[in-house]
């Protein structure tokens, strides 16, 4: 693998698409305040990843959100709220957006918030086009992932393919969060959730299946999947539900350190997403200057 | 009119220390995380905050004039009965310290920052100067060996006036529990001696209360790191002895120095073949009591000369017994 980006959804575990619509005791326990035994492990590895950080939580956890940057990662947009992206008018989403992004680096004191995930990735192209036009420079919401009925289907016509996962148009990027292709199935194998589920030597073996069709990967991960305090579930949570939720989450930070090892071991360097963007560009930058000089 | 904020103004140490301040005549903002204080005077201001709520915090010295900042605010070993985790250790004793450190450094604002014996943790100098190289052990005094870190580094860039004085185990009238357990095994009837018994480094609240106003008041103030400890080491079988008299300790049990320094030995050595970190730090405890360690305080008694001891912090004055 050539570049591997980490990515993090800030948020809490109640909002969890299928929880909400439960009542639930939201105060009792919070999961991002447990995010440092994770942080002191990305400086050990010596990773810059990228947070998309909620902005509904953003005031509350302010402190962290600002630890987090000073240890040298990225800070991006998750949203003002966790609702999906269908249910909201373009006007909406616009106004969203813009009040989001101001709460982030107001929190942060500098205007440094570039890139934006949608909740459950829920994005389509007349919302990415608004994103683009509020002065966001990079999306990564995109994914293939067919079965799923909670995922958009977002439309990337005109968008160019730079790099692997990777997508441009004027200047503005889409990262894609991979899945892998089995006969007709593809799984998302970039997710937390398949990394707590699946047993460590069925995700090498994917990840080995993956790396013969892609250079670059992503991972996307959230603060309840790092640490295993008991999460106070509604009574009524189907057992499905409550699964989907637990499962893997008491050795979760084990099995990630091991993977990210592994990445690190086969060579692949792990980068921010605005780093790769500015890499890309001063790339480019080389390359213009390199045809000019022959005209 | 400017205050002398206090941080964990409810606190063991913050709320003997904002008393001494407001009796010394000084004007006081104490904040804590409770609803209330007890404390009630003119000159005191009180603001319920947590100081992990950083955008409170940085209001807070936006809307009043503060000259000197005492952070005693922190969270020790328990909180509530419930053991504390590493990330709640960092977030408070650290980060929040981060940020209280920030704003005095924006105001320009004198810190003092309470710190502990902790941090030298592992480090086995035979007797442990503000030069010797800490190594913290317990999360406690990993974060708290951090902040000072950090303070340091602000103040020293900011060009602020600051003390951050390492506190041995702190005792008053009214809290023995950290020299307790160097004498008792089960308070108050069962009391251990480890060998002719061994002299352990405390420290009376009321040394640091005089210590602290002392340095407010200097203007020639010393800047830096000092080790804050009673000049007289307190030795565990004249402990006993004290508290005899208080006709407690019905039964002593004398521990052999060389069976523990055994048990010692043998951590050691599955640590060396296991690498566990849990180990390791059950051998310091071990260690620890029967290497107590020794503080050396050659430059905090540059500053103060100490009044008090074990003896005339504990007992009455009429009731001072000799012994
Ligand atoms: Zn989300």
């Amino acid at each position: 693998m050539k570049t591997v980006f980490l990515t993090i959804d800030v948020e809490e575990w109640f909002h969890l698409e299928y929880l909400t619509k439960y009542n639930l005791n939201k105060d009792s326990v919070e999961t991002v305040p447990k995010i440092f035994n994770f942080l002191d492990m990305l400086d050990r590895l010596n990773i810059k990843a990228t947070f998309f950080v909620l902005a509904e939580i953003a005031y509350k956890y302010a402190d962290i959100i600002r630890d987090i940057r000073s240890r040298g990662h990225e800070i991006g947009c998750h949203g003002l709220d966790h609702e999906l992206l269908h249910e909201k008018s373009d006007e909406q989403f616009e106004e969203e957006v813009i009040k989001a992004r101001l709460i982030l680096n107001e929190v942060l004191g500098e205007d440094v918030v570039k890139g934006y995930r949608a909740s459950c990735f829920s994005m389509d192209r007349n919302k990415l086009d608004i994103l683009k036009r509020c002065g966001y420079i990079f999306d990564s919401s995109y994914i293939k992932f067919v079965q799923h009925p909670l995922y958009g289907h977002l439309d990337l016509s005109k968008y160019n393919k730079v790099d692997d996962l990777i997508y441009e148009k004027d200047g503005f990027y889409e990262f894609e969060i991979p899945t892998i292709d089995i006969g007709k199935f593809n799984l998302p194998i970039s997710g937390g959730g398949y990394l707590r589920l699946f047993p460590y030597l069925l995700i090498k073996i994917l990840l080995q299946l993956y790396s013969r069709k892609h250079d670059n990967f992503l991972l996307y991960i959230h603060p309840f999947e790092l640490t295993n305090i008991r999460l106070p579930f509604p009574e009524k949570l189907p057992f499905k539900d409550k699964f989907r939720a637990s499962v893997g989450r008491r050795h979760n930070l084990k099995k990630l350190e091991k993977l990210l090892l592994k990445l690190i071991k086969e060579g692949a360097e792990f980068k921010t997403i605005g780093e790769a963007i500015e890499t890309s560009n001063t790339m480019e930058e080389k390359d213009e200057l390199y045809f000019s000089n022959r005209v | 009119m400017s205050y002398i904020l206090v941080t964990g103004c409810n606190g063991f140490i913050g709320n003997r220390l904002t008393r001494a301040l407001l009796e010394e005549g000084y004007e006081v903002l104490g904040i804590s995380i409770e609803k209330e204080t007890k404390i009630v005077h003119r000159n005191f201001k009180y603001i319920s905050i947590d100081i992990t709520d950083c955008l409170s915090v940085e209001k807070l010295f936006q809307e009043n004039s503060i000259s000197t900042v005492m952070h005693f605010a922190a969270i020790a070993h328990t909180k509530k009965g419930q053991k504390v985790d590493w990330n709640t250790f960092y977030r408070v004793n650290t980060l929040a310290s981060k940020t209280i450190f920030d704003c005095a450094a924006r105001v320009k604002a004198d810190v003092i920052f309470a710190s502990t014996v902790d941090v030298y943790g592992a480090c086995e100098d035979s007797i442990l100067t503000e030069k010797s190289i800490p190594q913290p052990v317990s999360d406690y005094g990993i974060s708290k060996y951090l902040a000072e870190n950090i303070l340091k580094e602000i103040a020293e860039d900011k060009g602020i006036n600051y003390l951050i004085p390492r506190f041995a185990p702190v005792y008053s009238k009214e809290f023995m529990k950290d020299a307790y357990k160097r004498i008792y095994l089960k308070y108050p009837k069962i009391g251990f001696i480890i060998g002719q018994g061994l002299k352990y480094h405390f420290l009376s609240v009321n040394n640091i209360i005089d210590l602290i106003v002392n340095w407010i008041k200097s203007d020639n103030k010393f800047i830096g790191i000092i080790n804050v400890r009673d000049s007289e080491p307190i030795d565990s079988a004249e402990f006993i002895n004290l508290e005899r008299q208080f006709g407690k300790v019905a039964k002593i049990i004398r521990v052999p120095r060389w069976l523990i320094l055994l048990i010692e030995f043998f951590i050691d050595s599955m640590y060396r073949i296991t690498k566990n970190y849990k180990l390791l730090k059950l051998r310091t405890i071990l260690y620890k009591i029967v290497n107590p360690n020794k503080y050396s305080i050659d430059k905090m008694e540059q500053l103060i000369i100490q009044k008090w001891n074990l003896r005339n912090t504990v007992c009455d004055n009429e009731k001072i017994i000799n012994i």
